[in-house]
């Protein structure tokens, strides 16, 4: 994520701007709420649009937002569904859970809890919840923020995090809930607008709707991929409702906005806004990431997407704008978890246990939530502060660490309020053992430890529904075996509360009924539409088959070649180097022999042809996520255990890495499968990255392609190498990310048009049959399936199976001259 | 849409006062501009307002009808919409919207070289009915591919301007930093910004760009290179014997854009060309150069039986139209009028300034008693 961002002082003044609102908004709304407000609760006079958009902005972190934005880089519009399936339990929150919350008349959560189960139980949700605040709410989004925040003004991480936290801190100790919310409110707004300025700008640059329809890759509009590896749907569907029930229904800091409505109607308006609200982060936070990924695409590290496109295509202001739209994210949810901190421990820690039970006085409360809110932020500091030193892969523990976190508070919530016939005992010990059993899974599989048991962890959202059944079995069987004891109270069931709550409004309550509807037809057209996008798009493209019958055939590519200056023939690809050479991209699009590049991270990246009039090169610029004989083991496949000599017997090609075929003659039968000829006429060479002709093996370089079999072939293959006719230069990139190669060939001997005569740069335009592929070999599983076990192999040119018939090659039309003679300086 | 009329606009200067409050200030000073002190562009009202015409009330008369014959079409009105450059700057698909309600409204639309849009879609959305205006490349390769594409796309009618061997010395653009697509200074987005419904269709369409141009040049060329781009390989001086080879390759009607000079429509009537189009550029090039309505008036007299003879610069009305043709124009073309329609309308723009021209003229026509166009020349005062 180390991108320099330069900001002109018109950004620092944007960003100037949004800090004094956003101050100003929170002080007149403190001073202005009478003085014996809650700060927990506010004094019950917030509206229902400032409840429903402090949801969506308290749900709206920073690094949701990198997450989101990287997320539909890599893979598109799959990672919505978090978003467009949202509405579901927010439905549940407004219709089921609201109802009954608001009757049984308590300020948190764990009240509820005490209700129902004593004074045990009460404790230890009590913990659990002031952990999940910190952990979840406040150190990890700080950290993010911070960090973002950091790059962009070139500020140390401590910095930053203070000046976010003060900021965050200021108005919610001495406003409260109410402050936090309507500044919430405020901080919403501008993320809509911030992030619609993102996406109309990455639009504007696309090219339009049009263009952003046509070029990005059609599955990236799908919503459903039943085999996708990021999220795969099955995993989706029985994990997300776990995380879904805990943060919408139960969770603190979402609840107390609805807590702090003055009356049923009003919660259930704000909550059903927040759901109607979530249908814009596709489109805002999202899309643009497509977008990005159009304009430019092979970012290896996709959370350092966002960042990118800012710097990259957001003018003078508008970056100041985004910046603003960041510290909105974090600080809407760090007031947020400030607060709840606060309360909690306020209501639940503080009073039990320092004041016996007796309840505190007003003044009293608003000073002990005050110092509280105080100690959280320190708290968070130092949290934030602390994970800087800890593991890299800490960004994705904070993406998966609410499906860990969420199965006993599911099952507590959904099986112990639903259930009458659950025991406190068995709450306390599935709660207890269910905490542990999600804690320990959770770090082992985020560290992808499986203790040698099995292969690999399931994907998390899997992880956190097999848990979530585990402790549900376990509360079950330990409620059968087990007694109610003296302290628990059987809560009125969720039916005749809802009934007695919604009774008095019944009308306006089947206005919401009506509203929800109307929601719920919006999402299912949306995820038609997007389908329906999708599989448009999916006839589009070269190879869809009708039975045996082609339904079309593609036209076979052209690329046209000119002269340009002499590059520095070192392996690697420098600034410019290649700016006057022709460049083919988006090589993971290619015809793949193998499987196809579904995760452009796996393989991506792009070819660059030209030639100065002594040699013809081809540079490559190959992005592959694990490099075998580096990343791998040096694993033989299953066909040849002499894979590796570099005799006859050997497959040069089995590794990472290219070949180029060209047909110099440019001539041949319309027959299936007729090859090269193995010498000037037309030829198929390989660059191998972990083993050459001239280095051995563990050096990368060029090797003899095929057809091997034919002797004469190999023959002039290996006096090329030996000769220097043709040359091979291979960089592995840093951290083995990938490689790049210079590759240069000497039309004598290698390009011969005719019998004894061989391509020149003073020759009239010359077309040549051309291909070229891109290897990726992973570890054996990983091409399981496929021969050789071959992960990807993709072709410029021609069909699957059949990309060496010289018929099927492409064209290369070689230009002696430079493209432009007037070259614009 | 095709009979759409928007009572509120019912003049040309409605609709630029309107188009002044939704387009981006640059793009609206690129259109209304002139060269230098703009006298050429006020010389142009102020000659084309100067023209009278006579009714006569006694005759028999019917009713009179708009339509032209030219190059073997029928055209449902004299008039046709002049070539415009960076159009897609000043309203995101200007070109596809003109080009579209000329088609279905009969008259001629002229893409230009350097429009926002590709010939290849213009020509698909006019239903080929659109006309192309070539700036003759300097490079010979452009030359011949941009020829064959227009000739492929099915263009009817190519027209050559050769008023621009110079480019225009615009003291508005200048101060703008005008480029195509537009630069991103502090006071170009602050323009953008104040103009909400441009900067959201202009972001919904795209970034406008020369697509007719855009495959000769060199990819990621930055912003402030196209004018030496331009220069260097599209633009430049056309003398007749850089008009020779086209009219060797062209076998279609040829009309040369931008001729003010009689020793001028005789060359081209030498070349073999079809029309000619008088005109200065809609005082965009020369500041101190006469308008057109005088040497319309000489020309015609002496070659009108020659080769067709066009007019555009300054018009701005159906009155304007009559007292040109009644100068002995075949046809005119206007440019800005239909930009400030589709800036102050949108998509309904391009059919709302012809239906108001057209009623104008039919109008005019009625009011004089004429009951054809290639009548008019009978009712001018001379």
């Amino acid at each position: 994520m180390n991108v320099e961002v330069s900001l002109h002082s018109l950004d620092y003044f944007v960003i100037a701007i949004y800090v004094i609102l956003l101050m100003a908004v929170g002080l007149f709304v403190s001073l202005r709420q009478s003085k014996d407000a809650s700060l927990f609760v506010g004094d019950k006079s917030v509206g229902f649009a400032s409840i429903g958009m402090s949801i969506w902005g308290t749900n709206i972190g920073p690094s949701f937002l990198i997450a989101s934005f990287g997320a539909a880089y890599g893979s598109g519009m799959l990672i919505a569904n978090f978003e467009w399936m949202a509405w579901i339990f927010m439905l549940l929150l407004a219709m089921v859970f609201t109802p009954y919350y608001l009757s049984l008349n308590v300020t948190t959560i764990p009240q509820i809890i005490k209700r129902r189960f004593g004074e045990t139980m009460y404790r230890l949700l009590t913990a659990y919840s002031l952990l999940t605040v910190v952990v979840v709410w406040l150190g990890g989004g700080l950290y993010v923020g911070g960090l973002l925040f950091s790059q962009f003004t070139g500020w140390e991480l401590w910095q930053s995090v203070l000046l976010l936290l003060v900021i965050a801190t200021s108005f919610t100790v001495v406003g409260g809930l109410a402050a936090v919310i309507v500044t919430d409110a405020f901080q919403t707004v501008l993320m809509i607008v911030g992030m619609a300025a993102l996406t109309l700008i990455g639009l504007y640059e696309v090219g339009g709707v049009g263009e952003l329809v046509s070029k990005a890759p059609p599955e990236y509009w799908s919503l459903i991929d039943l085999e996708s590896e990021e999220v795969p749907w099955t995993a989706f569907i029985l994990g997300y409702p776990i995380m879904a029930v805990w943060f919408w229904c139960t969770d603190q800091t979402i609840v107390q906005r609805v807590f702090a409505a003055k009356d049923l109607p009003t919660a259930q308006k704000g909550v059903f806004l927040a759901a109607a609200l979530k249908i814009l982060p596709p489109f805002i936070f999202i899309l643009p990431g497509i977008l990005f990924y159009i304009l430019n695409p092979g970012i290896e590290n996709t959370d350092g997407a966002f960042i990118s496109m800012v710097s990259e295509y957001m003018p003078v202001g508008f970056r100041g704008l985004m910046i603003a739209v960041l510290m909105a994210a974090l600080i809407s949810t760090l007031d947020s978890g400030l607060n709840s901190f606060s309360t909690i421990f306020t209501l639940d820690f503080y009073e039990p246990i320092f004041k016996k039970g007796k309840p505190l006085s007003l003044p009293e409360t608003r000073l002990v939530g005050r110092i509280v809110t105080v100690v959280a932020s320190v708290l968070a500091f130092v949290w934030a502060i602390a994970m800087e030193g800890v593991a890299s892969n800490l960004f994705e523990l904070l993406q998966s660490l609410i499906a860990f976190l969420a199965p006993p508070l599911t099952t507590l919530f959904l099986i112990g309020l639903f259930w009458q016939r659950v025991t406190t005992t068995a709450a306390i010990y599935s709660f207890v053992i269910g905490c542990i059993t999600c804690v320990t899974v959770g770090l082992l599989s985020v560290n992808g430890n499986t203790l040698g048991l099995f292969e690999a962890w399931p994907h998390f959202l899997t992880l956190s529904f097999l848990l979530f059944l585990f402790t549900s079995l376990l509360t079950v069987v330990l409620s059968l075996l087990t007694q109610h004891s003296s302290e628990e109270e059987l809560l009125p069931s969720f039916k005749e509360m809802a009934r007695k709550a919604t009774s008095k409004s019944k009308k306006q309550s089947k206005n919401i009924w009506r509203a929800w509807a109307i929601l719920a037809l919006v999402m299912v057209s949306l995820y038609a539409g997007f389908e329906i996008l999708a599989s448009q798009n999916d006839s589009t493209p070269s190879l869809k088959t009708n039975g045996n019958k082609q339904v079309d055939i593609p036209p076979l590519p052209e690329v046209s070649v000119y002269r340009g200056s002499s590059p520095t023939f070192d392996g690697y690809i420098s600034q410019g180097e290649y700016a006057d050479a022709t460049k083919l991209s988006g090589i993971e699009h290619w015809t793949s022999q193998f499987s196809p590049v579904k995760d452009t991270s796996d393989l991506n990246g792009s070819v660059w042809i030209k030639h100065d009039g002594e040699y013809l090169y081809f540079a490559f610029d190959v992005n592959d996520n694990l490099l075998y004989g580096f990343d791998t083991k040096r694993w033989l496949p299953n066909e040849n255990d002499k894979a590796h000599e570099l005799t006859r017997d050997g497959f040069p090609w089995f590794g990472d890495g290219v070949e180029v075929l060209i047909n110099a003659e440019n001539q041949w039968r319309e027959e299936d499968e007729e090859l090269n000829k193995g010498n000037g006429h037309s030829w198929q060479m390989v660059v191998s990255t972990h083993k050459s002709r001239l280095n051995g093996i563990g050096q990368g370089g060029l090797l003899e392609g095929e057809e091997r079999s034919i002797e004469s072939a190999w023959n002039n293959y290996q006096k090329w190498i030996l000769e220097k006719a043709m040359e091979a230069k291979v960089q592995i990139k840093s951290n083995n990310k990938g490689y790049t190669i210079e590759w240069r060939i000497k039309p004598n001997p290698t390009l011969e048009i005719a019998p004894g005569e061989f391509w020149h740069a003073d020759m009239p335009t010359t077309r040549m049959g051309l291909n070229i592929a891109i290897a990726d070999l992973d570890n054996k599983h990983d091409g399981e399936g496929n021969w050789g076990n071959i992960h990807h192999e993709n072709w410029w040119s021609g069909d699957r199976n059949k990309p060496t018939w010289l018929k099927n090659w492409g064209t290369m039309i070689l230009h002696g001259d430079f493209k432009f003679k007037t070259t614009v300086e | 849409m095709n009979d759409f009329f928007d009572p509120r606009f019912p003049g040309i200067e409605d609709l630029k006062a309107h188009a002044k409050k939704r387009m981006p200030g640059f793009a609206y000073d690129y259109l209304i501009g002139g060269c230098m002190e703009e006298i050429s562009v006020k010389r142009n009202r102020l000659d084309i307002e100067a023209v009278q015409l006579r009714s006569e009330f006694l005759k028999p008369f019917e009713s009179s009808i708009l339509d032209v014959d030219l190059f073997g079409q029928t055209y449902s009105a004299p008039f046709g919409i002049a070539p415009v450059g960076l159009q897609g700057l000043m309203w995101p698909k200007a070109p596809e919207i003109l080009a579209k309600s000329a088609a279905d409204k009969n008259i001629p639309y002229i893409l230009s070289t350097v429009s926002s849009a590709s010939l290849e879609t213009i020509a698909e959305i006019s239903e080929g009915k659109a006309w192309f205006q070539l700036y003759n490349p300097t490079d010979k390769e452009i030359r011949q591919n941009l020829l064959e594409r227009i000739k492929l796309a099915g263009y009817p009618v190519l027209v050559v301007t050769v008023d621009v061997p110079t480019f225009g010395y615009r003291p508005r653009d200048i101060k703008n930093g005008l480029a195509m697509p537009p630069k991103m200074t502090i006071k170009n987005i602050l323009q953008m910004l104040s103009r909400p419904s441009w900067f959201i269709e202009t972001a919904l369409a795209g970034k406008p760009e020369m697509q007719t141009l855009k495959p000769y040049m060199p990819p990621n060329m930055p912003v402030d290179q196209l004018a030496a781009f331009m220069n260097q390989t599209v633009m430049g001086r056309v003398d007749i014997e850089g008009l020779k080879p086209i009219r060797d390759f062209w076998k279609g009607p040829l009309v040369i854009k931008g001729l003010i000079n009689e020793n001028d429509v005789k060359s081209a009537i030498e070349l073999g060309a079809d029309g000619v189009i008088i005109s200065n550029h809609g005082g965009r090039q020369l500041d101190a150069g006469e308008s057109p309505v005088k040497p319309l008036q000489v020309i015609s007299e002496k070659y009108k039986s020659q080769i067709k003879i066009m007019m555009d610069s300054g018009l701005r009305s159906g009155t304007n139209i009559a007292s040109a043709l009644a100068l002995g124009a075949d046809f005119t073309f206007l440019g800005r009028p239909f930009v400030y329609a589709v800036g102050a309308l949108g998509k309904k723009g391009g059919y709302h300034a012809i239906n108001a021209l057209s009623t104008q003229l039919t109008q005019i026509m009625n009011q004089l008693g004429c009951a054809q166009v290639s009548d008019l020349p009978q009712y001018l005062v001379d």
